[in-house]
Parts: structure tokens; sequence; C-alpha cells
């Protein structure tokens, strides 16, 4: 099965899930800066990356788990992918991870990559994703427990 | 199959009529099926930004390894202006539009078929 998680810009709440989602950050404690930070893809990806695919790994249940960054198309991205998927028998679970984003994340990843106020947008950003951070393992939770009955 | 990508619905149901007597609504105003022309599956999307979609599409297409599959996006040849031409059909522009439009998606269409071919050839 393929997982995608999706947001904007791909380069927060989307690779965040995607951690969490691999074990790559902790399920029962929110981590701190450093760790968020040194995850690869967090804060990487750049406009013209948007609409690519990016592979984060497989999980423990053989599942492949990939980032999107789909911009303003969250309406149209789920259904089309999950379409698609099922006509050429694929299975797929699409997750927005815009839901479970706050307002300090999105004002922190629009300073941090849009307007490139790193120094103003990445703490924002972080100090969003860590207030967020139940909300995304609760979320992961439930779609792991879906595998595991 | 065919992807057509087009941000006026109003047009892609325009060429869902020629194409075809019985378009389905897959997703209200986004995705529509407009049936099959010679074995080939004819989809329909209608969003803003097409050029980021179809690169999620040729991207995801990749991801899945299916071959056979062609997104065009219309857009280019729609420009926004023009919109407002075909809404009030300005000296018969929807008619001469359509048949630009037609020749494109006909043409990708030919474009399939022939791949098709090879491939069952090749097999």
């Amino acid at each position: 099965m393929i997982i995608i998680y999706h947001c904007y810009g791909g380069a927060h709440s989307s690779v965040v899930m995607a951690a969490i989602h691999l074990g790559h950050l902790p399920m029962e404690r929110v981590p701190s800066n450093s760790e968020i930070m040194a995850m690869p893809l967090y804060e990487k990806m750049e406009g013209e990356e948007h609409g690519s695919f990016f592979y984060c790994g497989r999980d423990e249940f053989g599942n492949d788990v990939y980032v999107l960054g789909r911009r303003a198309l969250n309406i149209v991205v789920e259904p089309v992918l999950k379409y698609l998927a099922a006509k050429f028998n694929n299975e797929i679970i699409v997750v927005n991870a815009v839901t479970y984003v706050n307002l300090t994340m999105k004002i922190g990843g629009f300073l941090s990559r849009k307007l490139k106020l790193i120094f103003l947008g990445r703490p924002l950003v972080l100090w969003g994703t860590r207030k967020a951070y139940n909300k995304f393992t609760a979320e992961i939770k439930k779609i792991k427990g879906e595998f595991q009955c | 199959m065919l992807i057509l990508l087009c941000r006026s619905t109003m047009v892609l149901k325009e060429i869902a009529g020629l194409l075809t007597k019985n378009p389905q609504e897959i997703k209200k105003n986004v995705l529509y099926n407009l049936g099959e022309q010679d074995e080939i599956e004819i989809l329909a999307i209608s969003t803003f930004d097409d050029k980021l979609l179809k690169s999620i599409i040729d991207n995801f297409l990749e991801l899945l390894g299916t071959k056979n599959v062609k997104s065009v996006d219309l857009n280019p040849y729609l420009k926004t202006i023009e919109l407002l031409y075909w809404w009030l059909n300005l000296g018969g522009f929807r008619k001469k539009k359509m048949e630009t439009l037609m020749k494109i998606i006909l043409t990708e269409l030919n474009d399939l078929k022939d791949n098709l071919k090879e491939n069952i050839t090749k097999k």
C-alpha cells in the first residue's frame, strides 16, 4: 500500500507526519527542536519541487510512505489520486496533513518558505509543530490502528 | 487512459457532450469520467493550477508504474480572456475553439492508440 502525506509546501506538517509514521520521530513524547530539524526533508522543499512525491521509507506493515507538496490543490489531489490508484489496482491512503496544522505553523511556514524570512519563520514553525504534535500522533495512531486490526 | 486538464468546467462539459453521451461526475466540479473512445478511457479534471496538477498526476503514474496513460493540459490553448469569449460566444468563438481543442484531444487519443498497438505487437 502507498501512504501519501500531503500539505501546502511539503516542508513541515507532511514531513513530520511521515517521520512519526516511520518511527523517525517519537510517538509518545513531543520531540525537541533539534530532533525535528534533523529530519532530512523538514524545511527543505522548494517551490519548484512541488508536485513531486518524496519517498520517506517503508513502515513495519510494508507500506511505502511518501510526502507531497501540492500547494492549494487540496480539494483536487485526493479524489484524483484515489481514483487513479483504484483504477490501476493499487491501495492508497491520502492524508491531508494541513488538517492538523495550527495558525502558528501556517504563519511560520509562510514566513520561512515563501518570504525566505527563515530567522523569523523557523522558530515559529518549530513552536507550532511541537504544539500540534499530539494531533499528528493521534491521527497516525488511527491510521496504523487500521493495519493492526 | 487520457486525462484532460482544464480550468473551466464550462469548457469540459462542452467537450464531454461531444465525446460521450453520458459523462459521469465522480467528484462534483472536479473529476469527470467521459467514458471510452476506442477502448481508451477519458477522464477530465477541472482545476485552476493545471501545470502543478499535471506534474502531480505524471509523477503519480510513474510511481504506480503505469504506461499508456497520458495527461493533457488544455489551458495553454485557452487563455483566461478566452473563457469570457467562450461564455459570450462572440463571433461563433465557441465552435472555432472547440474545433481546435477537439483536434488536440483526437491527436492525443490517436497517439495513445498507436502506443497501445505497439505494446500489443511487442508482447
